[in-house]
């Protein structure tokens, strides 16, 4: 199960949905291994699956059957609250649709994960201080989210997911709804995020141009994986 | 256990002021008449305690325990218990023993346009030994009625029954006029909503040759001395009780009454409750997405949860709280009459804390069907909605 | 400090105890039963103030026949039928001769009463005391201390045989 070190390691990892009668199975089988530190995007036409393992490699989602190793966690032998635990401390989610929570501040929304680690308030300022700098949003810290353009509120969003500096960032299409500046200024946030930092980043997109900015572009269709490239992501 | 920040919960009521109003509205609906059921329940409660005194012996018919207007004993009753139990309290020389008559009638004002749908008022025959028996009573105005007289002492709550009715006044008694001569007043007690005639003119007037009670201040004598008299004078069929326990359960007699009461409350006040827990349940099933993305970053569906009932709980309290302000400032005090007398709704401490509990119970259990719907939902597809 | 409180325990405790409540002296029961009893009915028609009775009665005749607090209790004739001799009634209090008229229970009921030296009705309750209870059929020595033709008669027991409860079949 554990052979060689890489960090994400599915082995004919399998996803079933029932619907009435009708099995759905987004993925089949899968066989995939993510090396810690790399910026991997995952493209693929719509209904592949690539929302379905994303959520899975998230432990939002349950492994019909199949193997999910995560460093040194097997996500498919975990319960409902022991991933909800292992989220918290090790993975940061950013969504398409940013998902902050309007009745709070920016300031507040990228504070939400800190309040699931056992912290100060002074030491919760710090990390939410520096993350929003990092997105460089550190002027609209009392802004709630309705106050602020779609980029800006993709960028809390990454503070919040990096917020409580998680190894592994998991991105939905997060470029999805945003203009093509907003979109460059998101993914130089991810670049650098690996590039400076070292998060492994994995990130769903339609878009050639942003997983062009990942090292390794991943293509699922029918719950398959077809073929993973090298892309041009190293600078 | 790491929660969710109070102020998330508050916030969130914020969101939609609209459906917040629904749930404060529907909650004080509920909380109101839960309140109003319970301040009846305690009004009456205390007018019965305070109507009925420990210290006080009476006798009424056998059979009749439970209704003082049905009973019949003979008019001799009280004069033989005078002389026959000792240490009773003493009255200018007398024993302080009071036979009265209890009837309601209808009474209605003279010259009324329609004397037939008068509401029955509780109409007592007394004699002067009764203010030895009910030192509540204090006459307010005028004098009391003369004997054999076509005289009346009105309660203010008897009054108020009767409208237009005041001092000087007449009115008409099973088709008699008779004169306000006086009006008296027994706060808290039944006897603040009822007619006094003098005793022989009452008997006259019903055509009665029996009385309906005979009531004796005690002394030093004790409520047994009077049960021993009359357990042994098989003539008189007549037991006796205290007042107070007469009264107390005269109060257990409306238990069920007063249960209805609480029972219909509940039932009208269902329609608040489904409001409400209507309007909580369109507004957290609009944030599904919002609980799918904080169960993602980690939260707990307990901590979810808790949240969420923290914002029902807060909102429907709110709710009780708009009740307790309307009970305080529109219920307390109003006055329900009946046949027998009448009482005030009491907005107690206790009427109050059932409010609240009621606030706290709607919270709690309202919240219920949204947490069911939220948090039993998959994340992924929580997160599509 | 904890002495003082334990002293003051002990003086709380150890309170002069009231008077003695008043009770049923054990010497009116008897255990022989005396002989010649007339009925109750019979005492109330033939005798008159301060004669010396013996009857026979069922206590009975009203939901509550004992008197609380007092040593006075009703009892009924035992020509009078309670509702547990009569077959198939369900009466929750069958010694209430809920069944008879008026009339025939004002002419068959009486007051037993137990008096202390004075003639001063005794303060404690009967019921319960050696046997006494609803429907406990028993024997009464005693005087008469009022009767007249209205229906009232208390008889003053100085000795009462309780009839040993049938044990049930
Ligand atoms: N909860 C579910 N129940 C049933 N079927 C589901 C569920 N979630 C996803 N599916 C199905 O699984 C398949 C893969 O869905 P998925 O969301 O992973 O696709 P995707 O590659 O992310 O597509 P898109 O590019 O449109 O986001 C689809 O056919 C979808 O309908
Ligand atoms: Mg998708």
């Amino acid at each position: 199960m554990n052979d060689g070190n890489a960090f994400i390691r599915c082995s004919k990892l399998t996803k079933v949905y029932h619907k009435g009668d009708q099995e759905i199975v987004p993925l089949r089988d899968l066989d995939l291994e993510i090396e810690r530190g790399s910026f991997v995007s995952l493209m693929g036409p719509s209904g592949s699956g690539k929302t379905t393992l994303l959520n899975l490699i998230a432990g939002i989602d349950s492994v019909t059957s199949g193997s999910l190793w995560i460093g040194d966690n097997n996500l498919a032998a975990m319960s409902r609250n022991q991933l909800a635990a292992w989220r918290a401390h090790e993975v940061g989610i950013i969504f398409q649709s940013y998902n902050l929570v309007p009745v709070l501040t920016a300031y507040e929304n990228v504070e939400l994960p800190l309040l699931l680690h056992s912290m100060t308030r002074r030491e919760r300022a710090q990390r939410v201080e520096a993350a929003l700098a990092t997105v460089l949003l550190s002027d609209r810290a009392d802004h709630f989210p309705r106050q602020l353009s779609g980029g800006q509120e993709q960028r809390v969003a990454i503070a919040r997911a990096i917020v409580a500096e998680p190894p592994l960032l998991l991105a939905d299409e997060p470029t999805g709804d945003l203009d093509r500046e907003s979109a460059t200024m998101v993914l130089d946030l991810l670049s650098e995020l690996n590039r400076v930092h070292g998060r492994t980043i994995v990130m769903v997109t339609h878009d050639p141009a942003a997983a062009h900015r990942a090292q390794i572009a991943l293509h699922l269709d029918k719950g398959q994986l077809l073929r993973a490239t090298s892309a041009g992501g190293a600078h | 256990m790491k929660l969710l920040p109070f102020d998330y919960a508050i916030r969130n009521l914020g969101r939609s002021p609209k459906r917040l109003l629904l749930v404060i509205g529907g909650s004080a609906l509920v909380c109101t008449l839960v309140l109003g059921s319970v301040a009846f329940s305690r009004g009456m409660e205390t007018a019965m305690t305070a109507s009925g005194l420990a210290t006080n012996a009476f006798v009424v018919g056998s059979g009749s325990e439970e209704s003082v207007e049905r009973s019949e004993i003979p008019p001799s009753t009280g004069s033989i218990l005078a002389a026959s139990v000792d240490g009773l309290a003493m009255l200018a020389g007398q024993p302080a023993v009071s036979s009265e008559i209890h009837t309601a009638m209808p009474v209605s004002l003279v010259d009324a346009v329609s004397a037939e749908d008068a509401p029955p008022v509780l109409v007592r025959g007394f004699e002067p030994m009764a203010f030895a028996v009910h030192p509540q009573v204090r006459l307010r105005e005028g004098r009391w009625p003369a004997r054999g007289s076509d005289e009346v002492a009105a309660g203010p709550e008897a009054l108020a029954k009767v409208p237009g009715s005041a001092l000087g006044s007449h009115v008409a008694i099973a088709g008699v006029p008779f004169e306000i001569v006086g009006v008296f007043e027994a706060p808290g007690t039944v006897m603040h909503g009822e007619f006094w005639m003098r005793l022989d003119r009452l008997a006259q007037l019903t055509q009665r040759t029996t009385y309906s009670c005979v009531i004796a201040a005690l002394g030093t004598a004790e409520i047994g001395d009077v049960d021993a008299f009359t357990s042994s004078r098989l003539d008189l069929e007549s037991i006796a009780m205290t007042e107070h326990a007469y009264f107390a359960q005269l109060a257990e007699f409306f238990a069920p009454i007063r249960l209805l009461v609480l029972v219909t409350a509940i039932l009208i006040s269902s329609g608040g409750v489904l409001g409400g827990v209507n309007a909580m349940y369109a507004a957290f099933a609009s944030r599904v997405r919002e609980v799918g993305t904080l169960q993602a970053l980690g939260f707990s569906r307990f901590a979810i949860a808790a949240s969420l009932i923290v914002e029902s709980t807060v909102a429907c309290v709110s709710g009780s709280l708009v009740a307790c302000v309307i009970g305080l400032a529109l219920l307390d005090g109003v006055a329900i009459r009946f046949s027998m007398g009448s009482f005030g709704l009491a907005v107690d401490p206790s009427s109050l804390l059932a409010a609240l509990l009621a606030g706290v119970l709607l919270g709690l259990l309202g919240a219920i069907p949204a947490i069911v719907r939220c948090l039993t939902l998959p994340i992924p597809s929580a997160l599509r909605s | 400090m904890l002495t003082a409180f334990l002293f003051a325990l002990t003086l709380a405790l150890s309170e002069p105890p009231a008077a003695t409540p008043p009770s049923i002296p054990a010497a009116v029961f008897i255990e022989a039963m005396p002989k010649d009893a007339k009925s109750a009915s019979w005492v109330k028609k033939n005798t008159k103030q301060g004669d010396t009775v013996v009857f026979e009665a069922k206590i009975g005749g009203r939901a509550e026949p004992f008197v609380k607090n007092r040593a006075s209790f009703m009892v009924a004739d035992r020509a009078l039928k309670s509702c547990d001799e009569i077959e198939g009634d369900t009466c929750g209090k069958p010694w209430d001769y809920c069944c008879e008229s008026a009339e025939s229970k004002k002419a068959n009921m009486l007051m037993v009463q137990i008096v202390d030296a004075s003639g001063k009705l005794l303060k404690c309750d009967a019921n319960g005391v050696h046997g006494l209870a609803p429907l406990a059929v028993i024997v009464v020595e005693g005087v008469v201390a009022s009767v007249d033709d209205k229906g009232n008669c208390t008889v003053d027991a100085k000795k009462i045989w309780v009839k040993p409860a049938a044990k049930k079949s």
